[in-house]
């Protein structure tokens, strides 16, 4: 049931983390986003950069580059939803504004991260 | 979620400011940043699953001289986030507390960033 809730975590599907929740999930996502940014940064220099779109859709056919770019997505926004609420937190005081602005984050993660799972999945058809 | 008498941090014009609060702050900004740089990063593979007519409009978008920039403060700001990450995640650890560690890490950080974004960009520019 705890690596259920990780999942749902990691997919936005789960309530707000409570303080040590948050402070554990930002350390151990930076350590992820840190690797997969940086295989992320040298496929932009090796590959990617002033690319078609037809030799775009060719590496992103590869299964490997498909899968690690789609953690980077999906670890990248939880992390940056991570460390927003941190900022909410030090900056907007917990009032019904507070709770809003941080749901509105969910929703945007929500939003971008099932777009680009529709995306890939239509890449895959 | 956050009680209701929660106490807001101390805003940044109280600060005295220095190396350190100056390098914390940057992260927080850098990291900030880099939210748009995740944004982008889905719509560009939004984009690519539209098919054509969207990712050509997404590359005359990233054409215009604003965004651009935006792609410079993203870099850096990048380098900067993630080496600086790996100092938070020292302290984390207990690690680099003393002044003169602080001030050696910070230094580090700061030129590997200015370094890392530099090689970047010349790789890209096709000059290295």
């Amino acid at each position: 049931m705890r690596l259920f809730l990780r999942v749902r975590k990691i997919f936005g599907v789960a309530p707000f983390e409570h303080s040590s929740e948050h402070w554990k999930s930002q350390r151990q996502t930076a350590i992820i986003v840190f690797f997969l940014t940086y295989w992320l940064i040298y496929q932009i220099i090796f590959t990617l950069h002033g690319s078609d779109l037809i030799l775009v859709k060719e590496w992103i056919s590869n299964p490997i580059n498909e899968l690690l770019i789609f953690l980077t997505v999906i670890f990248s926004l939880y992390h940056g939803e991570l460390g927003l609420q941190v900022i909410i937190e030090d900056y907007i005081p917990a009032t019904q504004t507070q709770q809003k602005i941080m749901f509105m984050i969910r929703l945007l993660r929500l939003l971008l991260m099932t777009s680009v799972i529709i995306a890939l999945i239509y890449l895959r058809l | 979620m956050a009680k209701n008498n929660q106490p807001l941090s101390p805003h940044l014009t109280v600060y005295k400011w220095q190396v350190t609060n100056t390098l914390s702050i940057m992260h927080r900004f850098s990291g900030f940043t880099l939210c748009f740089g995740g944004v982008f990063l889905s719509i560009w593979l939004i984009s690519i699953g539209l098919g054509d007519s969207a990712y050509i409009l997404l590359l005359k978008f990233s054409n215009h001289l604003i965004i651009k920039l935006f792609f410079l403060a993203l870099s850096f700001a990048f380098f900067y986030h993630s080496l600086n990450g790996i100092r938070h995640l020292m302290w984390d650890i207990g690690k680099g507390f003393e002044t003169n560690e602080l001030m050696i890490s910070g230094l580090i950080v700061v030129t590997g960033a200015i370094l890392f974004a530099c090689l970047f960009w010349l790789k890209i520019l096709g000059l290295l």
